[in-house]
């Protein structure tokens, strides 16, 4: 204890306490204030230690903000420092009972807990609360180093000192609150010009910068300068008191501080603050400021609301907000600063923000607390604050000056949305990566290039530097590489080859079952990996091969790298197996192409081919919707008649076949089973009869739709041939039943009446037999001949013949018939050489048919001239020598140059149409002879021209309808053939 | 001439053997070899049975038949078909035209007297 006088403890008291005042004045910072506070006090009670603690009661504990030693001594150490209540038995003492406690002896005193581990010099202590508005805000407290120390001076010392403190602490906590509003700092920047008098008693003229008129609304120095005026201007109410103050000022020297109001120029008053100190130099006057108190009641309204504004911002906000002073120091903060900092309020009060950033982000915040300080703001720069378990958070700063060297900061943490952001870059890169993997997939072509193009995605999905694609080669069981990135292309990682053990060799992991760590090659080469992950390709259930990745670092794979591992992998084995779908649908589409070109041509050459129309009809109303050309020669009808005109086809067929047709297409249509029906149609054109064969089905097309298929096959010519066929068959019939019904009949009468009959007509049956087996005999060679003809094995015995002398053989053998027929044989024999080279049984079945023929068509009383000729064209095809009448030489032309010999069998029969002539040489063909029941096989004149065409011969016919007909038929003469 | 029967066939050779067995058998027997022979000599005399081949030059056996059911002297009169054409549907139709009987070439000559018998009595 200080063995000063009382009296001069006293007189240093008050001087520290005026400089206290001075420092609290001065609007100095709180840990300042503190500090100067308690070296004050130490200096007051020298040789005793002073320390002020702040009390935070949310975290029941207590933070030294001031702490001298009995040397007067800063002790930085200590500062800052934080005990839990809980600890303090007397910090709780001085809480609750709110008033001071004084322990003379701390050894003797329960509420002491001595710390073996803390030397303390101290012996007595004592403890005063700092209250502010009702609330303990710190703790001053003394240690003295002696028992039993405190003297009335020192304890009234102490509670003055106190009593500062809680002032100071009030005021820096007022300050605070008035300069963190943005508002508040505008309006009082507004407020720095108040006027400025200077009067001197007894002088008429009062000295007023310009202020005093805007002040009171003059225009500028209008406001008259004389005591008068002022005197004049003072509201009546206020006028004496105010001159009675001043007066008072002057003569005691006394501060003079009053309000008044003062009128303005247009006679309303407003509230003005006059503060005036007496100056004695060089004569007494008075120095003063009148400021209007109208804005400031105005503003303490609205600083009010503002102030309540912000603070319920302030304290509500989100987002951490600091109020620091130019050097970084913490001056207000709200709970929001706690939570993001993790650190108490008694941690953070008078920190600076310096403690809390990053050390590696120091730089930028002084960057940016420069920034701050020259433009007054500052926006979103992004800094890390250190928390005390050693991580950190990332936050955006917002900064704006309040004024008076204060700051705000508002900052956000940002960690969550950096980390949304690194993951949503991260998911961006994946997805596109697989997007494109999968796109590379679906794409096609060759398996390699698939493969080439995955393998950059999967790697950048990954992160991963280096990637390898192999495939098992099943016959030799090795993985062949066909695709790597990220490798130089002399290094030999990834081997060009691996074995197909390697799928299994390495650590599966708990994520996948598929995806493997593997131990990489140890090695010196930096591009040799020193992190592989793999995961086999699998393709429609089997291994098809391997894909592989590495980091040129050492590196965890996370379960998200695996998962995404085992995806790719997965991704790969669904692309090879689309490949191979896909290649397999174009050899499907390519053999179903070549399919369709196959069928497409069968079709062509069909509709080119057959002697037939195409058509596709409509299923439901039968409308045609395409018909090949053709149709004009079958129907009369041309194609686009077919598509535009309903039911066409019916009205062209036979009105016979019509019925049963259209109810057997009608049955079609409706059970959509195939039709198939021959009918006759009718020509429209040349009203020409033709049979149709109409065949259809109903077929989906390749576009799905449903429609008839027709094939309209001209059969007419088939028809009649098959009309012919069985004309023939009829009429062969006939003829071999002819002769064989009278051999049967008189060997039935020889037999049944021989007793009854004579000798003469038992022999004349014979003979007639005989006859009769004889034509039946030659019927049968005809066919047999025509037959072998066909099959081209003929056995002739040619020979040098007389066409006269076989000629004169058939007409005897035909006269009975002749005789019968009643027509007249004419034989007109020419005395020229008609020597030919031929087989005899030719020649005479040519006469025989010829003549056979022409008996057969001519009408009773008819003739019959049988006669030859012979012909020389030349080479010019001019005739040079004929013995014939010109009427029988009527294709010369056709049969060309040479010598010839020419039978002739003339009749005056019925003739024979234009139409029939053309076929009339055609096998079975009769004419109209099969409806006259003319009997014949149809073959006789077919053979004919088949048998001259054998020995170089021609035939040739002149006939009209009505006019009887000419046969004549060629045959090289014998001398020709020997010249 | 009495009742005779009348056969038409242009086979000469067949008419005159069925003539000799017919007479053989007690029938009157007259041979024509064509229909317009035929038509002639049934305007001469009808006869009692017509026995006529069909295919023939100029008037065939359909036409010889249809002029005598044209005819209502000779509608009556028995008409046997005796043919080469032995298909059903010349069966049929010489049937269908409403012949008494059709008898396909060659034949037994026992059967065609027994149908001859069936409607000739014998003269």
């Amino acid at each position: 204890m200080s063995a000063d006088e009382p009296s001069s403890q006293t007189v240093a008291a008050l001087i520290a306490l005026a400089e206290i005042g001075e420092a609290i004045n001065a609007n100095l910072p709180l840990k300042t204030i503190l500090n100067q506070m308690a070296s004050e006090l130490a200096r007051l009670v020298a040789g005793d230690a002073v320390s002020i603690a702040l009390v935070d009661p949310s975290r029941q504990e207590i933070q030294l903000r001031a702490c001298v030693n009995s040397q007067g001594q800063s002790l930085e150490n200590v500062i800052g420092r934080t005990t839990p209540i809980a600890e303090l038995l007397t910090v709780q003492t001085l809480l609750s009972s709110r008033v001071p406690l004084y322990i003379p002896d701390i050894y003797q005193s329960p509420l002491w807990r001595f710390d073996p581990s803390k030397p303390n010099s101290a012996q007595s202590f004592l403890g005063i609360p700092l209250i502010v508005e009702e609330i303990i805000v710190g703790l001053l407290f003394i240690d003295f180093y002696e028992t039993d120390s405190l003297t009335p001076q020192t304890q009234y010392a102490a509670l003055a000192f106190a009593r500062y403190a809680e002032s100071a602490i009030h005021n820096a906590q007022q300050r605070d609150k008035l300069i963190r509003s943005e508002e508040r700092y505008r309006h009082v920047a507004a407020l720095t010009s108040d006027a400025i008098y200077e009067w001197v008693p007894g002088d008429e003229t009062i000295l007023w910068t310009n202020d005093i008129d805007s002040l009171l609304h003059y225009e500028p120095g209008c406001f008259p300068r004389t005591e008068a005026a002022w005197i004049e201007a003072i509201h009546p109410h206020d006028r004496q008191q105010i001159i009675q103050a001043r007066q008072i000022t002057l003569r005691d020297g006394n501060r003079f501080e009053e309000e008044y109001r003062l009128r303005r120029e247009n006679g309303t008053y407003c509230q003005v603050l006059d503060k005036a100190f007496r100056f004695e130099t060089p004569t007494p006057r008075l120095l003063g400021a009148i400021t209007d108190l109208t804005n400031i009641y105005e503003l303490t309204d609205a600083l009010i609301e503002s102030e309540i504004r912000h603070r319920t911002l302030f304290t509500h906000a989100l987002d951490a907000i600091f109020v620091i002073d130019k050097s970084g120091t913490l001056l207000d903060f709200n709970p929001a600063v706690e939570s993001l900092t993790v650190r108490n309020y008694a941690e953070l009060i008078f920190s600076t923000f310096h403690e809390i950033v990053l050390p590696q982000d120091l730089d930028l915040f002084t960057n940016a607390m420069q920034q701050l300080k020259q433009h007054g703001e500052i926006n979103n720069f992004e800094i890390r604050l250190r928390r005390p378990d050693g991580s950190y958070v990332e936050v955006e700063v917002l900064g704006s000056a309040l004024g008076g060297d204060t700051y705000q900061l508002v900052a956000r943490d940002i960690t969550a949305r950096k980390q949304a952001q690194i993951l949503a870059a991260q998911r961006i890169v994946e997805l596109t990566a697989l997007s494109d993997i999968t796109r590379a997939t679906m794409d096609g072509g060759d398996l390699v290039d698939m493969l080439k193009r995955v393998l950059p995605g999967a790697i950048k999905a990954l992160e991963l530097p280096l990637g390898g694609v192999y495939l098992l080669d099943h016959k030799t069981s090795l993985l062949q590489r066909v695709a790597y990135v990220g490798y130089p292309p002399n290094s030999d990682y990834p081997p060009l080859t691996l074995p197909q053990r390697a799928l299994d060799i390495g650590q599966a992991t708990a994520f996948s079952t598929l995806v493997r760590i593997v131990n990489p090659p140890m090695s010196d080469d930096e591009t040799h990996p020193k992190s592989v992950v793999q995961v086999p390709i699998i393709s429609n259930s089997t291994i098809v091969g391997m894909a592989l990745f590495g980091d040129t670092k050492p590196r965890t794979f996370e379960p998200t790298d695996i998962y995404l591992i085992d995806i790719i992998g997965r991704q790969l084995g669904i692309g090879m197996e689309n490949l191979r779908l896909l290649e397999n649908l174009e050899q499907l589409i390519e053999a179903r192409t070549q399919a369709l070109r196959s069928t497409e041509s069968r079709y062509r050459t069909l509709i080119e081919q057959v002697p037939g129309v195409v058509y596709t009809a409509d299923t439901v109303t039968s409308g045609v919707s395409f018909i090949s050309a053709g149709t004009e020669a079958l129907f009369g009808i041309s194609p686009p008649e077919f598509i535009h005109v309903d039911d066409i086809l019916l009205a062209c067929i036979s009105p016979e076949d019509l019925p049963w047709v259209a109810e057997l297409a009608n049955r079609a249509m409706a059970t959509e089973e195939d039709f198939d029906a021959q009918y006759g149609i009718i020509n429209s054109q040349t009203h020409k009869a033709h049979w149709v064969h109409h065949r259809a089905r109903p077929i989906v097309m390749a576009t799905g739709e449903k429609c008839w298929l027709g094939l309209l096959t001209d059969v007419t010519n088939m028809k009649e041939l098959d009309n012919l066929k069985n004309q023939f068959v009829a009429t062969v019939s006939h003829e071999l039943r002819t002769p064989l019904s009278a051999i049967k009949l008189r060997t039935a009468t020889l037999n049944n009446y021989y007793h009854r009959l004579t000798d003469d007509q038992r022999l004349e049956m014979v003979q007639r037999i005989s006859y009769q087996g004889d034509i039946l005999a030659d019927l049968i060679e005809d066919v047999l001949r025509l037959a072998t003809l066909d099959g081209g094995t003929v056995e002739r015995q040619v020979e040098l013949l007389d066409l006269k002398d076989i000629g004169v053989d058939v007409i005897e053998e035909l006269r009975p018939a002749a005789e019968t027929a009643a027509v007249t044989l004419q034989i007109r024999w020419a005395t020229h050489d008609c020597t030919i080279r031929a087989d005899a049984v030719d020649i005479s079945r040519i006469w025989r048919n010829l003549i056979g023929n022409a008996i057969k068509y001519t009408p009773e009383a008819g003739h019959i001239a049988i006669y030859t000729g012979s012909v020389i064209i030349d080479s010019t095809q001019h005739i040079i020598s004929s013995t014939l009448p010109s009427e029988c030489i009527t294709n010369h032309r056709e049969i060309g140059p040479g010598k010839w010999v020419v039978g002739v069998v003339e009749d005056t029969g019925r003739g024979i149409s234009d139409y029939d002539r053309g076929l009339i040489f055609n096998r079975f063909f009769r004419g109209d002879a099969a409806l006259t029941n003319i009997p014949g096989t149809g073959l006789g004149l077919s053979l004919v021209k088949e048998l001259l065409e054998d020995y170089g011969g021609h035939i040739a016919l002149n006939s009209s309808l009505g006019s009887g007909s000419t046969f004549a038929f060629w045959l090289p003469s014998v001398k020709e053939i020997e010249e | 001439m009495g009742a005779y029967i009348l056969l038409v066939d242009d086979n000469k050779d067949l008419t005159d053997n069925l003539k000799l067995v017919l007479e053989m058998e007690g029938f009157g027997v007259r041979t024509v070899s064509s229909g317009a022979e035929a038509i002639a000599a049934i305007r001469e005399e009808v006869p009692v049975l017509i026995v006529a081949d069909i295919v023939m030059k100029g008037v065939n056996g359909y036409d010889l038949f249809q002029s005598v059911k044209a005819n209502q002297l000779t509608v009556e009169i028995p008409f046997i078909f005796l043919s080469a054409r032995t298909t059903p549907d010349d069966v049929g139709h010489g049937l269908k035209l409403g012949a008494d009987a059709y008898v396909t070439k060659p034949f037994a000559v026992e059967e065609l007297i027994s149908i001859v018998h069936r409607f000739v009595r014998r003269g």
